[in-house]
């Protein structure tokens, strides 16, 4: 009982700050930068659905953070429609388009799968770059700029971004502590485990891990639609590169794979990491900020490889 | 149970944490200004790291070239003296990264203006970071969509991508008719990227609009390596002349693996890969007689008639090694043109100095740094006198030669 009392009193404190945080800091960079850690937290819950919980490591995921976030735009762009219905629809077409990949790549196993999750997302890259004259091509599309107007996502102060992301974290970040320890993710676990043990004890793994794969993309699309809008400019290779895909695994490999905190602690740590090498390292020419960023990356790698969420385990 | 509370709380210990090291680095600029201002900063933003680096450091020298100028000229005499500071900031070459450090940047940081980049796709996502901190910026990029948005703190001192492929096509009828080369053919290969598809769309339109038959048009991906298939395509096409638009190691790809295949169309390239320092030195004496179009040129008539301007490009190159490029020069001129807004404002508030370059028109000083000589904006923020020039590269260096109102050398036709 007193432990519940605490939990809650904890969790309410934690909600209070993060709700009035705009409102005690009004630095847009800051709120700028707590914009991105919750975006990324959120796109790696989802990626971990697939990638950690089922062990199914995929390198392909900014194909449906592009599908997302490049539906939306093109319905702004071309029908102005407002992007909280093109971004509905973008999520349906990325799982649509996670349901093309998943159903031949999940014949495969291991390095195999991971390599065809790479083509996918290479592919996408590609026809976002071949159809030029509909998508703007390596150009890429700004956002036509509207000043403050909710219908299109578009608001002069970061805090209304803040929020969504926010939101958006807050709900899938429940929604995969349910799945958690729903019966799909102990299949999950059961295929991580063993895929032929998990069969022969009747887990339709083919389709256990198709759903998870599906929820991801939703979820990995409904970010990139809240990106697309935030940044007001896409262009394939900023949404749609292979750089995009390692940097959502990367976020979730350093926090801890197959663990509900390790994403969010994950993106704490490479966003917290990415902006200060920049911002202590950045004017000097040659670079250096990347390669501290990515030392230190084989540092936490290599001294913990469960990732940093591990350090919270108690067992 | 316990377990979980731990995370939480770490997870809440991290963010707080977080927090107080970006606001230690970040804000605290906000005390009132004082009376007497004794510096005016300037953002500088272009990708110092990543793909993009070549062009950011050749933006970065004149940046800096241009601030020791104005300093030693004694500053901004309406603000008493008071000296020019460059705040220097790596966009990296990730657009994401881009808009995160322009937002760290404005909030942190009281400027008076930016400048850059000189990358389109890095541009692109800083405008509207720029526009809501209401901080004026000059970017030597050439996309034509970067003034096409109503932004109203968005000003682009550089020739439009969709202006090359006009310059390269009047200069091949100047070819047809001063050679009678009877040129009708022609292809274009261009690199996957903002810059490439951009120019090549514009050499696209004018080409067909005036006559000529596109018979080959053609993207690569930016660091291939094997031009084979390409060139085959290109001579299959039975081009005449062949318009690339390339990096420089792409460039001498296409045009080493072209001289192996005996194809010999007449080039002229798209700027950038054939325009650089690097290019010299990757071609060796061999780059003497390629023509390309630049957004910029450092002996265009309205530099070379002006000693001031010739000084620039001279301090230039003895500071640099290397003549001033096509990056340099306009960003040169960007800074410039925000230190003379912010005398012409004579305060350093963001918002005056924008209104100072929105009205801005003079054919004196640096504005004369820019072809034709002119530099004022129009209602879009763009320095809408500016056009693209065709170069040469004659005794190892790349030399105006078209249009006639800017060469100072004449066009030397070798076959």
């Amino acid at each position: 009982m007193k432990k519940d009392v605490k939990k809650y009193l904890l969790t309410a404190v934690a909600a209070v700050l993060l709700l009035a945080f705009p409102l005690l800091v009004d630095n847009l960079y800051i709120q700028h930068s707590f914009f991105m850690i919750f975006l990324f937290a959120t796109i790696g819950l989802g990626w971990n659905l697939i990638g950690g919980y089922g062990a199914q490591l995929s390198l392909g995921h900014a194909a449906f953070f592009a599908v997302g976030a490049y539906t939306a735009v093109l319905f702004v762009i071309y029908q102005s429609l407002t992007p909280l219905i093109g971004g509905l629809v973008g999520v349906v077409i990325a799982v649509a388009v996670a349901g093309l990949i998943g159903y031949p790549c999940f014949r495969l196993r291991g390095p195999y799968f991971t390599l065809a999750t790479i083509a996918a997302g290479e592919i996408v890259r590609t026809l976002l770059l071949h159809f030029q004259d509909f998508t703007g091509g390596a150009n890429g599309i700004p956002l036509p700029y509207k000043g403050d107007n909710f219908l299109f996502l578009q608001f002069s102060s970061k805090a209304p971004y803040y929020y969504l992301a926010l939101a958006m974290f807050v709900v899938v970040f429940f929604l995969v502590r349910y799945l958690e320890h729903a019966k799909m993710g102990r299949y999950l676990a059961a295929i991580r485990e063993d895929q032929d043990a998990a069969e022969s004890l009747g887990v339709q793994t083919h389709k256990v891990k198709m759903f998870a794969l599906l929820i991801s993309a939703a979820i990995t699309a409904a970010c990139g639609v809240l990106y697309a809008f935030s940044v007001s400019f896409i262009d394939p290779d900023s949404v749609a590169g292979l750089n995009l895909s390692i940097e959502i695994a990367v976020v979730v490999i350093v926090g801890g794979i197959g663990t509900l905190w390790g994403p969010v602690i994950g993106s704490v740590v490479v966003i917290f990491l990415t902006e200060m090498t920049n911002l202590y390292l950045g004017d000097i020419r040659s670079g250096a900020s990347l390669v501290l960023y990515g030392l230190l990356l084989i540092l936490v790698i290599s001294i913990r490889p469960q990732g940093l969420s591990s350090f919270f385990r108690r067992n | 149970m316990r377990g979980k509370q731990w995370k939480l709380f770490s997870v809440i210990l991290v963010l707080v944490f977080a927090a107080s090291m970006f606001a230690g680095c970040g804000g605290g600029d906000k005390k009132a200004e004082p009376q007497k201002v004794t510096e005016v900063k300037i953002a500088f933003m272009n990708p110092l790291s990543g793909s993009n680096v070549d062009a950011g450091q050749q933006d970065l020298n004149a940046a800096e070239l241009a601030v020791e100028d104005i300093n030693n000229a004694g500053g901004i005499k309406a603000l008493g003296g008071a000296k020019i500071k460059l705040v220097v900031v790596d966009t990296t070459s990730d657009p994401k990264q881009a808009a995160s450090v322009a937002e760290r940047t404005f909030s942190s940081e009281k400027v008076a203006g930016m400048v850059g980049t000189g990358i389109s796709g890095l541009t692109l996502p800083i405008l509207p970071v720029a526009e809501k901190a209401k901080v004026p910026l000059i970017t030597n990029s050439i996309n034509d969509q970067i003034t096409a948005q109503g932004y109203k703190y968005t000003f682009q001192v550089t020739p439009k991508g969709s202006q090359f492929g006009g310059t390269q096509v009047e200069f091949l009828k100047f070819l047809n008719e001063k050679f009678k080369l009877g040129i009708t053919k022609v292809a274009v290969v261009y690199e996957n990227s903002g810059y490439g598809v951009s120019t090549a769309a514009g050499v696209k339109d004018i080409a067909a609009k005036a006559g000529l038959d596109m018979v080959l048009y053609e993207a690569y991906p930016h660091g291939f390596t094997d031009a084979s298939p390409l060139v085959t395509k290109i001579k299959a096409s039975g081009a005449q002349a062949l318009f690339p638009v390339a990096y420089t190691t792409d460039a001498k790809l296409i045009i080493n693996t072209m001289k192996s295949m005996n194809v010999n169309p007449v080039i002229i390239g798209g700027g950038a890969g054939f325009l650089w320092p690097a290019f010299a030195k990757e071609m060796g004496d061999a780059v003497n007689g390629f023509v390309s179009v630049a957004s910029w040129n450092w002996d265009s008539k309205s530099i070379t008639a002006n000693k001031d301007l010739v000084a620039v490009t001279e301090r230039y190159e003895k500071k640099f090694g290397t003549f001033m490029t096509e990056h340099a020069g306009p960003t040169y001129v960007a800074v410039r043109l925000i230190a003379e807004a912010i005398e012409k404002a004579g305060s350093a508030d963001p918002t005056k100095v924008r209104d100072a370059l929105a009205s801005f028109n003079s054919n004196t000083g640096m504005a004369a740094m820019m072809q034709p000589g002119t530099t004022k904006f129009d209602e879009k923020g763009w320095n809408s006198p500016v056009h693209p020039v065709m170069i040469q590269w004659q005794d190892g260096k790349p030399r105006t030669v078209f249009p006639a109102e800017d060469s100072t050398r004449a066009f030397e036709f070798k076959k």
